[in-house]
């Protein structure tokens, strides 16, 4: 796939699921303990052989937007950068012995199996869940309480994130 | 030299990693003035208008509940009417001069607005609502709702505010005890919602279960009186001498729907005569 496709794809991602995050999941709330982000799956369909500077600096701007619209200044842009940063490794982490990974391909389930899939979005959610929720809470941490909130929502934005990127064609590119 | 460049080369994403995690860190940590970052949060223009979209999807689901709630306040003020029209009669007219009512300056003035966006799950929970300075909304006026004190206007926009509730982590407010006049200071632990603490209360007052707290006076900002919640848990404090207390808070923080806001017409003056005495 070449570039201009690729370049539209992810911006008609990055729309959709701000738009998702900020206007259905971000007023949800399970019980008060659980807030899914949805809005981590931009990152994870971004093509391999992504410039790591590239893909950090939309996620901060990305991760900016949605601090903005939910009033938590910079905590989420802290996330989003690290899971790109650590998106590479990952990438690595969960690869199968045989397969190699395509440059300019998109990682998703089409390509490489729902398993993987699943996986590799469990892993990078739980880094930005972690990661946001010691920054949200570091001053009023909780132990048990919080734990509980970090486990439910990475399962609830893991779940979210598999059927979203399932029903939705822009997270896949086109069809072959 | 040479060297120098090389390692720059080779770690070229990690700067940047390490550049961008700071921007943001500094954002955390400084991001917490709302009052300087208005357009840096739901306060700004097109965040605002979202939130507007979406609430008024939303508040078809909610209306039963606020009309209910604005039926009853309507109900306890036409009593309140009532009972000070029976009393104003009561009153021999030579004792009450025959000045109309509205001669008197009220030192309160009241704003409604409605509630577009809020969080109860978050240790620095905020609400934005659809009134801004275009509608003389100011910052540090009181919000409340018809269940009791809300929080305080924290940063205002041109059309919209952002309200600190008293379930944030860094919300404070002066309170007294209803019957006895006892002040305190009631904080937010982060945990729950619906229940608030608060400190400040020697262990020689007698406080029961089921009394009420109200506010203080001692802040301009809210007027006295202003109901926030009862006393639901008291323990004795290990070493300082006050109770640990909890407060199950009047307001239901997952259904504020319309506020109040409360200017305070002598706040400005009150603030002139006591800042310079603080100061020194």
């Amino acid at each position: 796939m070449n570039n201009t496709a690729n370049l539209i794809r992810l911006a008609v991602v990055l729309i959709v699921v701000l738009l998702l995050q900020v206007v259905v999941f971000d007023n949800l709330d399970f019980l008060g303990l659980c807030n899914p982000f949805i809005y981590v799956l931009f990152i994870l369909v971004a093509p391999f052989g992504c410039p790591t500077w590239l893909l950090m600096l939309m996620a901060a701007g990305e991760g900016l937007i949605i601090d903005i619209a939910s009033n938590t200044p910079g905590m989420h842009m802290a996330a989003t950068i690290l899971i790109a940063y650590l998106r590479p490794a990952v990438l690595r982490l969960v690869a199968f012995r045989s397969a190699t990974y395509k440059e300019g391909d998109i990682p998703g389930s089409r390509g490489y199996g729902s398993l993987w899939f699943a996986r590799y979005t469990l892993i990078i959610v739980a880094i930005h869940h972690l990661a946001l929720f010691l920054i949200e809470q570091f001053d009023s941490f909780y132990l048990w309480s919080t734990l509980i909130r970090i486990v439910l929502s990475i399962v609830a934005s893991t779940l979210l994130i598999i059927l979203i990127e399932r029903f939705a064609p822009a997270t896949r590119g086109a069809d072959d | 030299m040479n060297n120098f460049f090389q390692f720059l080369r080779r770690h070229t994403t990690t700067i940047i990693f390490i550049i961008l995690e700071a921007l943001a860190l500094a954002l955390v940590f400084t991001g917490n003035d709302y009052h300087r970052a208005a357009y840096l949060s739901s306060a700004n223009v097109v965040t605002g208008s979202i939130n507007r979209l979406t609430s008024s999807v939303g508040k078809y689901f909610a209306l039963a509940t606020a009309n209910e709630s604005l039926a009853e306040q309507n109900l306890a003020l036409q009593q309140e009417v009532a009972a000070l029209r029976a009393q104003l009669m009561a009153v021999p007219d030579s004792v009450w001069p025959d000045i109309p009512l509205q001669a008197q300056q009220p030192s309160l003035r009241y704003h409604a607005a409605k509630v577009i966006g809020s969080s109860t799950n978050r240790s620095r929970n905020m609400i934005t609502i659809d009134r801004g300075a275009a509608n003389g909304v100011k910052q540090d006026m009181a919000v409340i709702n018809p269940q009791g004190v809300v929080g305080l206007v924290a940063a205002v926009s041109q059309h919209f505010a952002l309200v600190l509730p008293i379930i944030n982590t860094s919300s404070r407010l002066s309170v007294k005890i209803k019957r006895q006049n006892h002040r305190g200071q009631l904080l937010w632990d982060g945990m729950s919602p619906q229940r608030a603490q608060l400190s400040d209360i020697p262990e020689h007052a007698t406080v029961d279960i089921g009394d009420t707290v109200i506010t203080s006076g001692a802040s301009a900002f809210f007027p006295e009186g202003l109901v926030v919640g009862t006393i639901s848990a008291i323990e004795p404090d290990r070493n300082g001498g006050f109770f640990d207390i909890d407060i199950d808070l009047a307001v239901d923080y997952n259904a504020v729907y319309h506020v109040y806001l409360i200017e305070n017409l002598a706040a400005q003056e009150r603030n002139d005569l006591e800042k310079p005495a603080s100061d020194e």
